[in-house]
């Protein structure tokens, strides 16, 4: 299948220090890859770098076949993030309302699977598809919990319907239940609205449950790219084991 | 052994409800609950440390003395805060060993770093110039350093990768039987919870719901750990009964 995502031969140094060497893989429509590693591996480097908030030191990504980023308007659109700490990517003073509109706003991007003939259609369609009660976007970020900051940011990333979300530990700090939940969300929303998920994770349960293929990385190489957790190299078998609970 | 007796504390509102808990010494215990359950709020009343504002009655009787410092030690979620900007680690580590009239048992801290993967050059540094995993397992270092009987850890293992998180917890569990410490881990995930905790305490808007042996708690009929037991499985259709919630 065509794929929408293609990372090829990336490198990345600061001050001939290789942070990440030659990484290469693609996601496909729908498809969602996961990319796991002890710390300091090079994962988030990598999630930057997709965004286009780094520049490679040479190797290329291409959005839908076309070098990224070339500077389009329409190319920001297509991929979206939601970062470590939801919180902290919320403007604090806005409510969180208008923190999700904010994207919409700026993109007026034509819609296919949310209504747009008006803001207010938009978020309640927004908060039915990530489990909120509408009345928690008129609050402040702060007032929310964790599990409905991260739905929060989840809807900001899906409000302009991109083609990639990269979610860099969407998971941690959240309790099993909320954690539960946000898996049922993603998967949802996968087949829904056909958007493709890059997700940077500790959590070996999550990448096993969403991801049809795993990129794993040692010290800034990828030392696997599997479609089961099980199939991996001995390193990846035991960086599995470790996290399978 | 400590005794939590009918602990109440309350703000605008109560945030802990008559608690009564027994923690049996020398035993590694989980504190499990989801985020607001009140877990940290109750280590902090251990260390009677309520932050302002906040009231508090009820008592914490234990068999043996707990000074903090000395007989407790402390690893606090925010560990980042628990260090001072303009001391290295070594100079931190010494201050400790001082203010408790004691001399630095480099034997043990050298095993301690080696075992916690801490080069000790690191000693030499500012808090600045180590990375959160670091910063995370020196603050580990000062909470051993004196060879407390009770550890209190406050979400130790959030952000950490897998085989780092295992690390810490077998160690924490061999300091455990070395030295006949009692361990007290909160923490959200019952994965670790399930596998280190000899004794399980689980929590829920601020009361305990139900305490227990990891066994006990895997067989419980309770509606809250049977909703948790359900969202931590991994089969895709035990889990399909636990989110109810319907989406378009």
């Amino acid at each position: 299948m065509y794929p929408v995502l293609s990372v090829t031969d990336l490198t990345y140094q600061i001050k001939d220090q290789p942070i990440l060497s030659n990484i290469s893989f693609h996601v496909t429509k729908k498809a969602s890859i996961g990319i796991i590693g002890e710390s300091g591996s090079g994962k988030t480097t990598l999630g930057r770098l997709i965004l286009g908030l780094l520049k490679p030191t040479h190797g290329l990504i291409s959005l839908h076949g076309k070098a990224f980023p070339s500077g389009h308007r329409n190319e920001r659109r297509a991929i979206q993030a939601v970062f470590q700490h939801p919180l902290a990517s919320f403007n604090p003073e806005w409510t969180v309302r208008e923190s999700i509109l904010e994207p919409f706003r700026r993109h007026r991007p034509i819609l296919r699977h949310f209504p747009a003939t008006s803001e207010e259609n938009l978020m309640t369609a927004l908060a039915l598809a990530v489990g909120l009660e509408e009345r928690l976007f008129d609050r402040l970020p702060h007032q929310l919990s964790g599990g409905q900051i991260q739905r929060a940011a989840i809807a900001r990333a899906i409000s302009i319907e991109p083609d990639i979300i990269v979610m860099d530990e969407p998971t941690t700090g959240l309790d099993v239940v909320s954690r539960a939940q946000i898996i049922e969300l993603l998967e949802r929303l996968q087949q829904t609205l056909g958007v493709s998920l890059v997700l940077i994770s500790h959590d070996i349960d999550f990448i096993r449950r969403l991801c049809s293929e795993t990129l794993v990385l040692r010290d800034g190489r990828a030392v696997d790219l599997i479609d089961r957790l099980e199939s991996g190299s001995a390193y990846t078998q035991r960086f599995v084991e470790a996290g399978t609970w | 052994m400590i005794q939590i007796r009918n602990i109440h504390v309350r703000a605008k509102h109560v945030l802990l409800h008559d608690m009564n808990l027994s923690l049996p010494a020398h035993r590694f215990i989980c504190l499990v609950g989801a985020s607001g359950s009140g877990k940290t709020l109750l280590l902090k009343r251990l260390l009677d440390r309520l932050p302002d504002g906040m009231s508090s009655s009820g008592e914490v009787i234990s068999d043996e003395p707990l000074r903090r410092g000395l007989d407790i030690g402390y690893i606090p979620q925010q560990y980042t805060d628990a260090f001072l900007p303009f001391l290295t680690m070594r100079q931190m580590l010494r201050d400790t060993y001082r203010a408790h009239g004691r001399k630095m048992d480099h034997p043990y801290i050298d095993d301690v770093l080696r075992t916690l993967e801490l080069d000790p050059t690191w000693l030499d540094r500012y808090p600045g110039e180590l990375s959160g995993g670091q910063l995370q397992r020196f603050a580990i270092l000062f909470a051993v350093t004196l060879k407390p009987r009770l550890i209190l850890a406050d979400e130790l293992t959030t952000a950490l990768d897998p085989v780092l998180t295992r690390r810490l917890l077998d160690w924490l569990t061999e300091y455990q039987h070395q030295y006949g410490a009692t361990i007290l881990f909160v923490t959200h995930e019952l994965g670790p919870a399930l596998h280190y905790g000899e004794q399980l305490v689980l929590m829920q808007d601020g009361r305990i719901v139900e305490t227990g042996t990891p066994q006990m708690i895997e067989q419980s009929r309770h509606p809250f750990t049977m909703s948790l037991m359900q969202a931590h499985r991994t089969s895709p259709e035990e889990r399909k009964s636990s989110c109810t919630q319907s989406y378009p």
